[in-house]
Parts: structure tokens; C-alpha cells; sequence
């Protein structure tokens, strides 16, 4: 159970309650005008504050500091969580518009906007219609939604849900590693910027024959090989969640289990 | 942190990052991000994208950058 589930979901998975999603939660607190500049001024802001942080990484009292602050920041603005292929299902069953958009972190990193993330019930043709660079956006249903998030699947791309000003859902990604977030807390860990999964990977060592093609395809560096079973191994506090190995295991030796199975996992 | 290689780019020479992202593509521990100079606004295009040093403590000194920029806009420094 994370933060949040607590906090948002009454107990259960908070981005499962239909009210993160309401339209009486999007007019509230100003949401529209936030995801509006968060959305049309994405590159230079992010630019700007990764900038910043990098700068004071290597001040040891001055970057705690920071790091508390800006996640504090993080989590009531914008946070996401990480979500494996068949909550992502149940999530898109709750919506009733969904809008396919370009991506605007690897439009930072990359220079390139491939149309790899989702809005989420937000009605964009209002809001982001007047802007040029979102004018030919797509409104896609719910099953073309779901084929594309199977095909980011079969592409190795981790799938995560993002808040616009907690607990309002509005943005389901498909990340690869020109992700902001990942590059944030994976690899550069500046600051923590989204929650782990609900569930944690387990190999099924009777099943799996070792034959590494999973290995490489973990972002989150949770997948070893383990020399004394010659078999693939989750170090269930590094693992994410995301389910991309057990795509790609021919043997489907991976299950997801609970992450509160574990004892003192991490979110 | 003060002992750190300065990474500059030299936005005139650059041009429009968006056609040629060659230091995008090619740093290995992609140090660059590009950012537009003239923001979104209703009916304004994102306008006159720069090459920014984002993660400037990640640079490594290994001169991908310099070697395969065609207008020779980026210079590095040593620590």
C-alpha cells in the first residue's frame, strides 16, 4: 500500500478510484491553468530545474535540503506511479476520453516527439487546441488506447501514471530511458518523482532456463543472473514493477506478487 | 563542484538543434537537452530551440560532441 493508497484510494489502488478522474476534481484548485503551463512550457521549465539541481548535487547540507523540498514539490504537483500492462487495461476501462500526445520528455532530452503518451479524460481540444504544437492531436478509444499500450509493451517501454496537482489523474506515459522521471530517481537519483509499483517481479526458477533474454531489458537494473542456479533473479528492492521482463520471457517464468508479500520493500 | 568541464555551446553557430540533434544523439551519458527560447502560446509555436547543458556533472570529456557537430559550436574545457 502506498502513500498515496492510503491517502487517495481509501485502502485500495488510488489510481483505480473513478473520483481521480472526475471532472468536479479537474475544475478545482486551478488544475486546468496548471496542466495547461505544465504542458506548454514542459522543456524550458525541466530544462531549467534540472539545471539547478545539478548544479547543488555535490553540496552535501545545501542538496538535502533541496532534495526534501523538491520532492515535497513533486508530490503535491506532479507524481506518478508505475503501472504493469494489466492495470494500465483497467485504468483505460475507467476513461471516457482518451487523447494520444506528443511526448514532451523526449522532446527535452531527444529533440523528437514521438506520439508515445496518453491524456487522460482531459478535454484537450479546448485547452491545448489553440497551441500550434498540439493542434493535430488524436482522439483515440479505448481499444486503440489498449492495442498501443501492448505494443509499447512488445517495445520494452515501462507504463506509469502521472497526477496534475495530486490526486487528479491526468497522463499515462510509455517510457523508455529518454524518460525524465526515470533519468531523475533511477538514474541520476536527484530526487524521487514517482512510486514503485504495487507488485514486484518473482522468477519462477523451476521455469526459467536461463537464457538471459529478459536481462537486458530491465530499466531499473533489478535483473541479475545468478551464477550458482545459472537462472535469471529479481532483487525485489530494486524492482520497479513494471513488468517489461515478464514480456519477454518465452518461458513465462515471471509472475508479479503483491509488493506487500515482502517485508520493508520500498515504494 | 567547482571543479567541473565547462561545456559551452555557441547558440549562433548552432542554428536549429531540431534539424541536426547530433550532440543529442551522440553523447553517451546524454549531457544536452534542447529547450525552445520563445515559449508556447495560444496560436505561437514553440520557436528558436536551443542546445542546453542539463546534466553538466555527468559529462565525461569524451569529445563526442565536439568531433560530430557539423558547425563546430560546442567547445569543452578541462577541469
Amino acid at each position: 500500500m502506498c502513500e498515496f493508497c492510503v491517502q487517495h484510494g481509501e485502502g485500495k489502488k488510488w489510481y483505480l478510484e473513478m473520483k481521480n478522474y472526475s471532472r468536479e476534481l479537474l475544475a478545482k484548485d486551478g488544475r486546468l491553468a496548471y496542466i495547461e503551463d505544465t504542458r506548454a512550457h514542459f522543456e524550458a521549465t525541466h530544462s531549467r530545474w534540472l539545471t539547478a539541481l545539478d548544479t547543488v548535487r555535490d553540496i552535501p547540507l545545501v542538496y538535502s535540503f533541496v532534495r526534501r523540498m523538491a520532492t515535497r514539490h513533486q508530490k503535491s504537483g506532479h507524481w506518478g506511479q508505475i503501472l504493469p500492462v494489466e492495470d494500465v487495461e483497467l485504468v483505460l476501462d475507467l476513461q471516457d476520453s482518451i487523447v494520444r500526445l506528443p511526448c514532451l520528455c523526449r522532446s527535452l532530452l531527444k529533440g523528437r516527439t514521438p506520439r508515445y503518451c496518453l491524456g487522460l479524460g482531459v478535454d484537450t481540444s479546448g485547452m491545448l487546441g489553440q497551441y500550434p504544437d498540439y493542434a493535430d492531436f488524436e482522439v483515440i478509444d479505448k481499444n486503440e488506447a489498449k492495442q498501443l499500450v501492448h505494443e509499447c509493451d512488445a517495445e520494452g517501454l515501462v507504463h506509469s501514471v502521472w497526477t496534475f496537482k495530486t490526486p487528479y489523474i491526468g497522463g499515462l506515459c510509455n517510457c523508455g530511458e529518454d524518460c525524465v522521471a526515470h533519468r531523475v530517481q533511477v538514474k541520476e537519483n536527484l530526487l524521487q518523482t514517482m512510486f514503485r509499483a504495487e507488485v514486484v517481479g518473482v522468477v519462477n526458477f523451476d521455469l526459467c532456463n536461463g537464457c538471459k533474454e529478459c536481462i537486458p531489458k530491465c530499466r531499473f537494473g533489478a535483473l541479475g543472473f545468478s551464477l550458482a542456479k545459472g537462472k535469471a533473479a529479481i532483487a525485489a528492492m530494486k524492482c520497479y514493477g513494471c513488468g517489461v521482463c515478464r514480456a519477454f520471457c518465452s518461458q513465462e517464468a515471471i509472475s508479479m506478487v503483491p509488493r506487500t508479500d515482502f517485508k520493508n520493500l520500498p515504494w | 563542484m567547482f571543479r567541473r568541464r565547462r561545456i559551452k555551446v555557441d547558440h549562433q553557430a548552432c542554428g536549429n538543434p531540431l534539424e541536426c540533434r547530433a550532440c543529442l544523439d551522440h553523447c553517451p551519458e546524454s549531457v544536452f537537452g534542447t529547450h525552445p527560447r520563445r515559449r508556447r502560446a495560444p496560436g505561437i509555436k514553440a520557436q528558436d530551440w536551443i542546445i542546453d547543458v542539463v546534466f553538466a556533472s555527468r559529462c565525461t570529456g569524451c569529445m563526442e560532441c565536439v568531433s560530430f557537430c557539423p558547425h563546430q559550436a560546442i567547445s569543452i574545457r578541462g577541469r
